[in-house]
C-alpha cells in the first residue's frame, strides 16, 4: 500500500482522487439527489419556461431556484440538476465500462504479442496500427449510425473499448516483452515451467502497474469521446440524459441562456481534468524512479 | 571417466534482420564450435571478454536458446534437440545462476514463493521447507515472506542460487554470479558456492570475466575468444603456463599486489576491437589482434590440439612450457609473488591447496608480509576471500 500512500502525497493527486469519488458518489446517488431535490430527469416544466421569449427559462441564470438547483432547460423546462446528475451516471458507465473492454483485450492480445513473438506479434502489431491510424470518429459516427434500433449505450461500449484496446496493447506488449527476456522469466524456463505458468504466474503479474496507468488515462478519454458523439448527434438519444449531448442542445442557446452552455461544460472539464491528473498521479507513484522532491 | 557434461562443436548462429520488411542481411555467429567437458562435482571456469559468447554458450547449455548446430551431451542424454517438455525432467539436474540478482528474481512473488517454485513447475511435492532452504544458503528463515527489492544485492544472490539448488541439480551454469555485486560480498558469495559444492558434490561451470573469481574456485578454465575456446587447462598450468597469446594478454591485464612486481609487469596490450561476429576474420579469429599472427593465421584456422596433457590451446604457434619461461621472466615472477597471497587467502577454506602451493615459495611468503598492509589492500581486490 505504498503506492497509495506516495499517490495521497501529491496534493494534487489527492484532490483530483477527492473529485473522482465525488462523482462516483454523485452517479450513484443520482436518484437520492434528484428525489431530495424533488425533481425528475424527464419531467417536463412548462412553467418554468417563457414562452413569449422563445421558451427562454425565467428567473436569473438559466432559471435558477429554489425549486431548480441548476435551473431548467430552455423550452421544455427539464430540470439540469437531475439531467447532469443522471448524465454522469451514464457518462461513468459508459466509460468505465468501454475502458475495461479495451483493459481486457489490450491485456489479453498484447500479452501474447510480447510474449509469443514472431508471427503473432506481427499479426497482432499490424492490427493495432492499423485500428490506430483509422480515422475512428468517422467510423463510429458511420457505425453507430447505421444500427438505428440498438442500444446506443452498448453500441458505445462496444465501439469506444475496440477502438482503445490498441493503446493498452502497445503498451502491455511492450512491456510483457521485456519481462519476457528478462532474468527472472529465464529462470522460471530453467526450472521447467510451462508456458501457461510463464505468463500467468512470471509476466502478467507484472502488467498490472502499466495496465492501471493506461486504464486511468483511458477513462477520460472515454468521457470526452461519448460527450463529442453525444454532441455530433450519434451518442445517447434523449431523453436519457448526457453532458454532451446537453452541450449540444445548448449551443444554439449560449448568448440567451449561457448558465445551460456552462454548467455540464463544468462537468466534463471537471471531471477529465480530474482523471487525467489521477492518472498521470498514479503513474509517477507505480514508478520507482520518478522520485519526486 | 565419464563427463557429466559434454558439448561438441557447439555453434549458435543468431540471423540479422534489417529495416521493415525484417530483411535477413546475414548472421552473427555467436557461439562458433564449442567443446567443452565438466566431470562430476568439478568447477569449469569459461572466462573471456564482453561478447566472446560466454553467456549464449550459458544460454544453449540450459536450453534457453536452441543450439544451432552441435551436441550437448548431459547425464548421457542430447539435449540439443529436445522439447520442452522432454527437457523439463533433465531441468532437476542442470540449474542455472543469473548474473543480476535482482532482476533473476520476480519483484511480485515472496522469497517463499519464489523457493516453491522449482517444485512447483516440476510438478514435486516440496522435499525441503523454504526456511530450511534459506538456511542452506545463510538466510534467515524469517525472510521467506519478504520481496527481492527488500534485501541487499548479496542476499538476493543467495536467494536465486538457493531455487538453483531447491531441485538438488547435478551441475549449476553460473552465468557471472558474482560480476553485478560489491567486492566483499563476491568473497561471500564464491565461498558459498564453494561450501555448496563440498555438501553437495556440485559441478559448476563458473562463467566470468574476472580472472580472480575464476581462479579461486576453477578447478579447470576455458578461455573463450569471439565464439571460440582458444585454450583450456588445469587452473594452475593455466596462470602459470598460458600457451595460447590471448590467454597471455589476458593474464598480464590483471593488476598486482606487490607494487614493485607491479611496476615491473609488462602488459600485453591488445591492439584494436573485438572484431565484430558478423563479419569474423578469416583463419584464425584472434588474429587481428595477436603480436605473433602470421600468414599461416590467416589463411588457415587453428584446431584445438592437446599441447600436454589435459593442456589444449588453439594456436599455430602456441607458447612452449621452456618457451615461456625465456619469454617473460617478469611474468613468472609476477605471478610467483602473486600466489602466496592467493594462498592465504584460500587458506581459510582449503588448507590442502595452501599446502600444496607452499612449496613454492616459502621464503617469499616472508618477503610478502613485511610489505604487507598496502598488499593486503590491493589483494582485497583481488581475492575477496581475504575479506572477513
Amino acid at each position: 500500500m505504498t503506492v497509495l500512500r506516495r499517490l495521497l502525497a501529491q496534493r494534487s493527486a489527492a484532490l483530483a482522487l477527492a473529485v473522482v469519488a465525488l462523482l462516483v458518489l454523485t452517479a450513484l446517488a443520482a436518484p437520492l439527489i434528484t428525489w431530495l431535490a424533488g425533481t425528475s430527469p424527464t419531467a417536463f416544466h412548462g412553467e418554468a419556461v417563457d414562452p413569449a421569449l422563445g421558451g427562454l427559462p425565467r428567473g436569473v441564470a438559466g432559471g435558477i431556484s429554489s425549486g431548480h438547483w441548476l435551473g431548467v432547460e430552455p423550452v421544455n423546462g427539464r430540470d439540469v440538476l437531475a439531467r447532469v446528475v443522471y448524465g454522469a451516471r451514464v457518462s461513468l458507465l459508459i466509460a468505465v465500462l468501454a475502458t475495461g473492454l479495451s483493459v481486457a483485450l489490450g491485456t489479453a492480445l498484447g500479452l501474447l504479442a510480447g510474449f509469443l513473438g514472431g508471427w503473432a506479434d506481427t499479426v497482432i502489431g499490424r492490427l493495432m496500427d492499423l485500428l490506430m491510424s483509422f480515422p475512428s470518429l468517422i467510423f463510429m459516427i458511420a457505425l453507430i449510425s447505421a444500427a438505428p434500433g440498438a442500444d446506443r449505450r452498448l453500441l458505445l461500449v462496444v465501439v469506444l473499448g475496440f477502438f482503445g484496446w490498441p493503446y493498452v496493447g502497445r503498451i502491455v506488449r511492450g512491456q510483457a516483452m521485456v519481462l519476457t527476456r528478462g532474468e527472472f522469466v529465464a529462470a522460471a524456463r530453467v526450472l521447467g515451467a510451462s508456458r501457461r505458468a510463464l505468463l500467468v504466474r512470471e509476466v502478467l503479474p507484472n502488467l498490472t502497474g502499466p495496465v492501471l496507468v493506461v486504464a486511468t488515462m483511458s477513462i477520460p478519454a472515454c468521457i470526452a469521446t461519448e460527450a463529442g458523439l453525444s454532441f455530433l448527434g450519434v451518442g445517447v438519444q434523449p431523453p436519457t440524459p448526457s453532458w454532451g449531448q446537453m452541450i449540444a442542445t445548448a449551443v444554439p442557446w449560449y448568448a440567451a441562456d449561457p448558465a445551460y452552455f456552462l454548467i455540464p461544460g463544468a462537468f466534463l472539464f471537471a471531471t477529465v481534468l480530474a482523471f487525467n491528473v489521477l492518472g498521470d498521479a498514479v503513474r509517477d507513484a507505480l514508478d520507482p524512479r520518478s522520485q519526486r522532491r | 571417466m565419464t563427463a557429466l557434461l559434454e558439448t561438441r562443436e557447439l555453434v549458435k548462429r543468431f540471423p540479422v534482420r534489417h529495416g521493415l520488411t525484417r530483411r535477413l542481411a546475414g548472421h552473427v555467429t555467436a557461439v562458433d564450435g564449442v567443446s567443452l567437458r565438466v566431470e562430476p562435482g568439478e568447477t569449469l571456469g569459461l572466462v573471456g571478454e564482453s561478447g566472446c559468447g560466454k553467456s549464449t554458450v550459458a544460454r544453449l547449455l540450459t536450453r534457453l536458446e536452441r543450439p544451432t548446430e552441435g551436441a550437448i551431451r548431459f547425464a548421457g542424454q542430447d539435449l540439443a534437440d529436445l522439447d520442452e517438455t522432454a527437457l523439463r525432467p533433465v531441468r532437476r539436474e542442470l540449474q542455472m545462476v543469473f548474473q543480476d540478482p535482482f532482476s533473476s528474481l520476480n519483484p511480485r512473488q515472496t522469497v517463499r514463493r519464489i523457493l516453491a517454485s522449482p517444485y512447483q513447475y516440476q510438478g514435486l511435492a516440496p522435499d525441503e521447507p523454504v526456511e530450511r532452504l534459506l538456511e542452506r544458503v545463510g538466510l534467515r528463515p524469517e525472510h521467506a515472506d519478504r520481496h527481492p527489492h527488500e534485501f541487499s544485492g548479496g542476499q538476493a544472490q543467495r536467494i536465486g542460487i538457493a531455487r538453483a539448488l531447491a531441485l538438488r541439480p547435478k551441475l549449476v551454469v553460473c552465468d557471472e554470479p558474482v560480476s553485478a555485486l560489491d567486492v566483499s560480498v563476491q568473497a561471500q558469495i564464491l565461498n558459498l558456492l564453494k561450501d555448496l559444492q563440498d555438501e553437495y558434490g556440485l559441478a559448476y561451470l563458473f562463467i566470468a570475466h574476472d580472472l580472480g573469481a575464476v581462479r579461486q574456485i576453477s578447478t579447470r578454465i576455458a578461455v573463450m575468444y569471439l565464439g571460440s575456446v582458444v585454450e583450456t587447462a588445469d587452473r594452475d598450468t593455466l596462470f602459470d603456463a598460458p600457451a595460447h597469446p590471448y590467454t597471455r594478454a589476458l593474464l598480464s591485464a590483471v593488476p598486482l599486489p606487490d607494487p614493485d612486481a607491479e611496476r615491473a609487469r609488462e602488459r600485453i596490450v591488445l591492439r584494436g576491437d573485438l572484431p565484430s561476429p558478423l563479419n569474423p576474420p578469416s583463419g584464425c579469429r584472434f588474429r587481428t589482434r595477436c603480436p605473433k599472427a602470421a600468414d599461416r593465421c590467416a589463411a588457415e584456422r587453428p584446431a584445438l590440439r592437446a599441447i600436454a596433457p589435459g593442456h589444449e590451446v588453439a594456436c599455430h604457434f602456441p607458447e612452449w612450457n621452456e618457451g615461456n619461461d625465456q619469454h617473460s621472466p617478469e611474468w613468472n615472477e609476477g605471478n610467483d609473488q602473486h600466489s602466496p597471497e592467493w594462498n592465504e587467502g584460500n587458506g581459510q577454506h582449503s588448507p590442502e591447496r595452501n599446502d600444496g602451493n607452499g612449496q613454492h615459495s616459502p621464503e617469499r611468503n616472508d618477503g610478502n608480509s613485511q610489505h604487507s598492509p598496502e598488499r593486503n589492500e590491493g589483494n582485497d581486490q583481488h581475492s575477496p576471500e581475504a575479506t572477513p
